[in-house]
C-alpha cells in the first residue's frame, strides 16, 4: 500500500514538470490546430445545407454548365415561389395536424406528470417505469393495427386520425419530460396550495403549469419540430392530398420534378422552413429540452 | 375529491388515449402476426408462428436484417466518435462558439425526408453535390455510384449519421457542461496530462450523455425507415432495405399484414433487448430517490 | 385564536412508527416549540397538526374540535415552510393574498388585510415584486406575511430560519417572538436548534425518536433537565456527563478525584451514576478534576477550553483568560448545580451542588 502511494507520487511530480513544460510551448499551436479543425468540421457539416440553398436558386443549364457548385448566374427565385404555391396545401395540412398535436400532447403529459411528480399513490414508480419503457416504443409496433383502428372508426384520411396518433406516440415522451421538470420544483408549493384552501385542480392550474413554463417551451419547441417532421404516419393515414403533411408532400414534389434538381431543392427549401425558423429562432429551448428528455438516465 | 382516486383523474386522459391508440394496437401487433391476415378489411385465419418460420427463409428479409446490422455498428461508432470530438473541440473554443453549435445542430431540425431528399441530390451521379466537390478537389478516383447496389446502403447511413452526428452532439456538449470545471482543474493540479485527464476524469464522468448517445444510436439505427423510404426505397435490388423499410412494405406495399406484423414483432424484440436492461437499472435508481 | 390538544397520536409509515404515542397540550395563545434531531418525527407531527399528513392514531384538535378527517384548508391555520415556498410567478401581493383569492374576498378587503400584513412586517416596498426579487430574509417575512393575512386560528412553523445566515437568523428569531406576542396567536415552531427553541418559546416540547422526553418552559429544561437525553440537547455548549460513583458526602470520579457535594446523602454509597456538570459551572481551582487540554478558544468574554477528564471528552467554560496548549493540564472544580443520571434508565435522580470551601 505504502510502496505503491510513493511511487505514484513521484511518477506524478515527473509529469507535472514535463507535461507543464510542453504543454507551454505546444499551447498556441494546439489552439490554433483545433480551432481550424473545428471551423473544418462545421464547414464540411454545413456542405449539404449550403448545396441546397445554392441549387435552389440556381437554373438547370447553369447547373449543368458550370457545376453544381459554382456560383449561380442569375438568381431563379421564381423557383422558390413556384415550390411554395405548389407545397402551400401540404404546409397548411402540416399546420392544421401540427398545432392541435402539440396542444394535446402538452395539456394530456402536463395533468400525467404533475400526478406521477408530485403524489404519493400505489403503483407511482410502476406506472413511470411502464412511460419510460413506452417512450421505446417503435412506430412498427403500432402502424398496422393503428390503420386498422382509424380504418374501423372512419377516421382514415382524416387529420383526425394524425392528431390522435401524434398526441399518442408523443405522450411517453413528454409525461417523462414534464414528470422529471415537475421533480425539480418544490413539493412545498403544493403544500402551500393546500394550506392555502387551494384544490388539487388549482394547485395545478394555477401554480403548477405557470411555473412549469421553462419547461414547456422546450417540449412546445421540441414536439412541434418531431410532429411536424413526421413521415409514417403521413404515409400511412391518408389517401388523398389534401390531407397529407408536407414530409409527404416533398416526395410528392421529388417524384413530380425527377431530376429538375432545382426545383427539388426548392421544394426541400420550403419543406424545412417552418422548422428551421422554430429551431432557429428557440435553439437554446430546443437543445434544452433535448438534454432534460435525458436526466436521470 | 377523493384522495386516492385524483392522481388517477390526472393520469386518465394520458391512459385513455394511449391505452386505445398505443397500447391496444401493441398487443394487436403481436396477434396479427400469427394470422396470415392480407389487407385491413377481413382477418385473416390463425396460422401460429407460420410467418416466423417463414422469415427465416426469406431471403429479402435476411438481406434486410444484414443491412440493419451494419446500420447498427456504423451508428454506434461514426456519430458518436465524431460527436465527442466536435463537442471537446466546440467547448474548448470561444471564438463563434454559438455559431458553430448553431451549424452544428441544425441537421435536427431537418425531417429525414428532407435529409433524405437532399442526400439523394447530393449523391447524383456527375451533377451531383459530392462528385462535382471530389472533382473539385482533384479527386475523381474516389467517385464511385453512391446509390448503386454496392454503396447504398453505407450512403443512406452516411446521410443519416449526419442528423444522428448533430443530436450526439448536443447531448455531449451537455455533458461536457455538466463536469464541474474544478474536477478538472484539480486534475490538473495534480498534475495529469490532457490525455489523462480526458482518458480518467472527463470520458468517465460523460458515461451518462454516452448512455443516451449509444442508446438512441441504437434506436435510430434499428428502426431506420424514413430515411430509406425517402433515398432509395431499398434499391437499387434491395441494396439498402432494412428491417423497418422491408415490414412497410410487406404491410403497405403487399398489403401481407399478418407477415408484416411479424416482422413488427422482431423490430420490437429487437428494441426491447437494449432497452429492458436501460429500464431495469432506471427502476432501481427510481426506487432510491422515491422511496 | 385556540388551544390545540394532541391525544395518543401515532403515525406509522409501513411497518416503521415514526410517531410512537405522543400527548401535548398547547394552551391558548402559546408559543410552543417542537426540537429534537433530524428524524425524530417533530417535523411529521406538525405536518399531521397542518393535515398535511394523515394520522394513524389518536386525535389532534384545534380549538376543541377534532381535525384529524379535515384537509388543511378547513383546519384554519397557517404555515411558515422552510424554503418559504412562495410562489414563484407571483408577486409578493399576490402570494400573500392567494388564499383570500381562492376563497373569493373581495378586492378591497384583500387590499387592506394585504397593506395591513405589509405594514407590520415592513413590507411595503415590496409588494409589486416577485420572489426572486427578494432577499432571503424578504422572502422569509413574505412567507409570514402570507401566514399573518389569512388571520388563521393557529400558526406552524417549520424550521423557517433554517435557510438564513447566522447573523439575520438572530435579528429574525426576535422579529417573530415580537410578532407573535403582538398577536397573540398559537403557535407551534419546529427547529433542531435548541437556542431558538431556549429564546423564543413559552414552552419546549424535546423529542427523539418518536417520543416525547421532556415538555418544559426553557428554565425547567436547563435547570432540571428529565434525563441524559435532554440534559445534552439542551444547553450549548452541552453539559459534561462524566462517570461517577457515590461516596461518603460525595461522588467519586473515575480518576479517583472525590466531590464533595450536598445532596447525594439520600443515595446508597457506590451506587454508579453519571455526572452532568454544565461547562460554565466549573471554576478553576488548586486542586480537582484534572483536564487535559487539547485546545482552548478564547472569544474576548470567555475562554472555552476543550480537553479530556480521564477518556471522557470535556468542554469548559472559563470566565479567566487562560492560554492552554495541547498537552496542558488545569484543575477544575464545578461550583454550580452537578446533575445525578442513573447510568442505566438516563433518568435524572437528583441534583446535587458542590460544598463550597471556605
Amino acid at each position: 500500500m505504502t510502496d505503491t502511494t510513493t511511487h505514484m507520487t513521484n511518477s506524478s511530480a515527473d509529469v507535472v514538470n514535463s507535461s507543464s513544460l510542453r504543454e507551454r510551448i505546444e499551447e498556441p499551436f494546439m489552439r490554433g490546430g483545433q480551432i481550424a479543425l473545428l471551423v473544418l468540421l462545421a464547414l464540411v457539416f454545413f456542405l449539404p445545407v449550403a448545396g441546397t440553398l445554392l441549387t435552389a436558386i440556381r437554373t438547370i443549364p447553369d447547373i449543368t454548365q458550370n457545376g453544381s457548385w459554382a456560383l449561380p448566374l442569375s438568381y431563379e427565385w421564381s423557383n422558390l415561389s413556384l415550390a411554395f404555391m405548389k407545397m402551400l396545401p401540404y404546409l397548411k395540412a402540416s399546420a392544421i395536424i401540427t398545432l392541435p398535436s402539440v396542444a394535446g400532447t402538452l395539456l394530456v403529459s402536463m395533468m400525467a406528470g404533475y400526478a406521477l411528480s408530485r403524489m404519493r399513490f400505489e403503483g407511482r414508480i410502476w406506472m413511470f417505469l411502464v412511460i419510460v419503457s413506452l417512450s421505446f416504443v417503435p412506430v412498427h409496433t403500432q402502424l398496422i393495427p393503428v390503420f386498422k383502428l382509424m380504418s374501423d372508426l372512419g377516421l382514415h384520411d382524416t387529420f383526425w386520425a394524425q392528431i390522435i396518433v401524434h398526441i399518442m406516440r408523443q405522450i411517453p415522451f413528454a409525461v417523462l419530460i414534464m414528470t422529471n421538470f415537475f421533480n425539480t420544483v418544490p413539493g412545498e408549493l403544493r403544500e402551500a396550495g393546500r394550506i392555502d384552501g387551494a384544490s388539487e385542480w388549482t394547485i395545478f392550474q394555477r401554480i403548477y403549469v405557470p411555473v412549469a413554463r421553462p419547461a414547456l417551451s422546450a417540449l412546445i419547441v421540441l414536439e412541434f419540430t418531431w410532429i411536424w417532421n413526421d413521415l409514417l404516419w403521413g404515409l400511412v393515414l391518408t389517401q388523398g392530398a389534401g390531407k397529407k403533411p408536407v414530409t409527404v408532400g416533398i416526395l410528392a414534389f421529388q417524384g413530380e420534378y425527377e431530376i429538375a434538381w432545382n426545383m427539388v431543392a426548392s421544394g426541400a427549401v420550403i419543406a424545412a422552413i417552418p422548422t428551421l425558423i422554430v429551431f432557429l429562432a428557440f435553439q437554446k429551448h430546443f437543445i434544452r429540452g433535448m438534454t432534460m428528455g435525458s436526466v436521470k438516465g | 375529491m377523493n384522495a386516492r382516486l385524483t392522481p388517477w383523474l390526472f393520469l386518465m386522459p394520458a391512459i385513455v388515449i394511449y391505452g386505445i391508440f398505443g397500447a391496444y394496437p401493441i398487443f394487436q401487433t403481436f396477434a396479427i402476426s400469427l394470422t396470415d391476415q392480407v389487407g385491413v378489411a377481413a382477418p385473416g385465419k390463425f396460422v401460429g408462428l407460420q410467418n416466423y418460420a417463414a422469415l427465416l427463409h426469406d431471403d429479402y428479409f435476411l438481406n434486410s436484417l444484414k443491412h440493419t446490422g451494419i446500420w447498427v455498428i456504423a451508428f454506434l461508432l461514426v456519430p458518436n466518435t465524431l460527436a465527442i470530438s466536435i463537442a471537446l473541440l466546440v467547448k474548448q473554443t470561444f471564438w463563434g462558439a454559438s455559431l458553430i453549435k448553431t451549424v452544428f445542430f441544425l441537421p435536427l431540425a431537418l425531417s429525414f425526408a428532407i435529409v433524405g431528399v437532399i442526400w439523394g441530390w447530393i449523391y447524383e451521379p456527375d451533377v451531383g453535390l459530392l462528385d462535382q466537390l471530389l472533382i473539385g478537389l482533384g479527386l475523381d478516383g474516389l467517385i464511385v455510384e453512391w446509390l448503386g447496389p454496392d454503396a447504398a446502403n453505407y450512403s443512406v447511413i452516411a446521410a443519416a449519421a449526419w442528423r444522428q452526428t448533430a443530436f450526439a452532439t448536443v447531448i455531449f456538449l451537455a455533458g461536457l457542461s455538466a463536469i464541474p470545471q474544478e474536477l478538472l482543474e484539480a486534475a490538473k493540479v495534480d498534475g495529469g496530462t490532457r490525455r489523462q485527464i480526458f482518458f480518467r476524469i472527463t470520458l468517465p464522468l460523460l458515461k451518462p450523455a454516452s448512455t443516451i448517445a449509444v442508446s438512441s444510436a441504437l434506436i435510430q439505427a434499428l428502426l431506420a425507415t424514413e430515411i430509406v423510404l425517402t433515398m432509395t426505397e431499398g434499391g437499387p435490388f434491395g441494396s439498402s432495405e432494412v428491417v423497418g423499410y422491408r415490414m412497410y412494405m410487406e404491410t403497405f406495399w403487399n398489403y401481407k399484414f399478418g407477415y408484416g406484423a411479424s416482422i413488427g414483432v422482431i423490430v420490437t424484440l429487437m428494441t426491447a433487448a437494449f432497452v429492458v436492461p436501460y429500464v431495469r437499472r432506471m427502476a432501481k435508481a427510481q426506487e432510491r430517490d422515491w422511496s | 385564536m385556540a388551544h390545540v390538544t394532541i391525544n395518543q397520536v401515532i403515525k406509522n409509515y409501513g411497518a416503521v412508527q415514526a410517531i410512537k404515542g405522543i400527548d401535548v397540550e398547547i394552551e391558548d395563545g402559546e408559543f410552543v416549540a417542537l426540537v429534537g434531531p433530524s428524524g425524530c418525527g417533530k417535523t411529521t407531527l406538525l405536518r399531521m397538526i397542518a393535515g398535511l399528513e394523515d394520522i394513524s392514531g389518536g386525535t389532534i384538535s384545534i380549538g376543541g374540535k377534532v381535525v384529524n378527517g379535515l384537509q388543511p384548508k378547513a383546519r384554519d391555520i397557517a404555515m411558515v415552510f422552510q424554503n418559504y415556498a412562495l410562489y414563484p410567478h407571483m408577486k409578493v401581493a399576490d402570494n400573500m393574498s392567494f388564499s383570500m383569492q381562492l376563497a373569493g374576498a373581495s378586492k378591497n378587503e384583500i387590499k387592506t388585510k394585504v397593506e395591513d400584513a405589509a405594514r407590520i412586517l415592513n413590507l411595503e416596498p415590496y409588494l409589486e415584486r416577485f420572489p426572486r426579487e427578494l432577499s432571503g430574509g424578504q422572502r422569509q417575512r413574505v412567507a409570514m406575511g402570507r401566514a399573518i393575512v389569512r388571520n388563521p386560528k393557529v400558526f406552524l412553523f417549520d424550521e423557517p430560519l433554517s435557510n438564513l445566515d447566522a447573523k439575520l437568523r438572530v435579528s429574525m428569531r426576535a422579529e417573530i417572538k415580537s410578532l407573535h406576542q403582538r398577536l397573540g396567536t398559537t403557535a407551534v415552531y419546529v427547529t433542531h436548534d435548541q437556542i431558538e427553541a431556549m429564546t423564543m418559546a413559552d414552552k419546549i416540547v424535546v423529542m427523539s425518536a418518536g417520543r416525547i422526553e421532556q415538555v418544559g418552559t426553557p428554565l425547567e429544561l436547563y435547570d432540571e433537565p428529565a434525563n441524559l437525553f435532554v440534559a445534552a440537547f439542551i444547553g450549548s455548549p452541552s453539559m459534561n456527563l462524566l462517570s461517577a460513583e457515590i461516596c461518603d458526602g460525595g461522588v467519586r470520579f473515575v480518576d479517583g478525584t472525590v466531590l464533595q457535594l450536598s445532596g447525594t446523602e439520600v443515595f446508597n454509597t457506590d451506587r454508579r451514576v453519571i455526572a452532568g456538570i454544565r461547562p460554565d459551572a466549573f471554576e478553576l481551582a488548586e486542586q480537582g478534576l484534572t483536564v487535559q487540554v487539547e485546545v482552548t478558544e478564547p472569544t474576548g468574554a470567555e475562554t472555552q477550553v476543550v480537553g479530556q477528564i480521564g477518556d471522557t471528552p470535556v468542554t469548559c467554560l472559563m470566565r479567566e483568560r487562560i492560554s492552554g496548549r495541547y498537552g496542558d493540564v488545569l484543575h477544575v472544580l464545578p461550583q454550580g448545580p452537578v446533575h445525578l443520571f442513573d447510568p442505566d434508565t438516563g433518568l435524572r435522580i437528583g441534583t446535587a451542588r458542590a460544598v463550597l470551601k471556605n
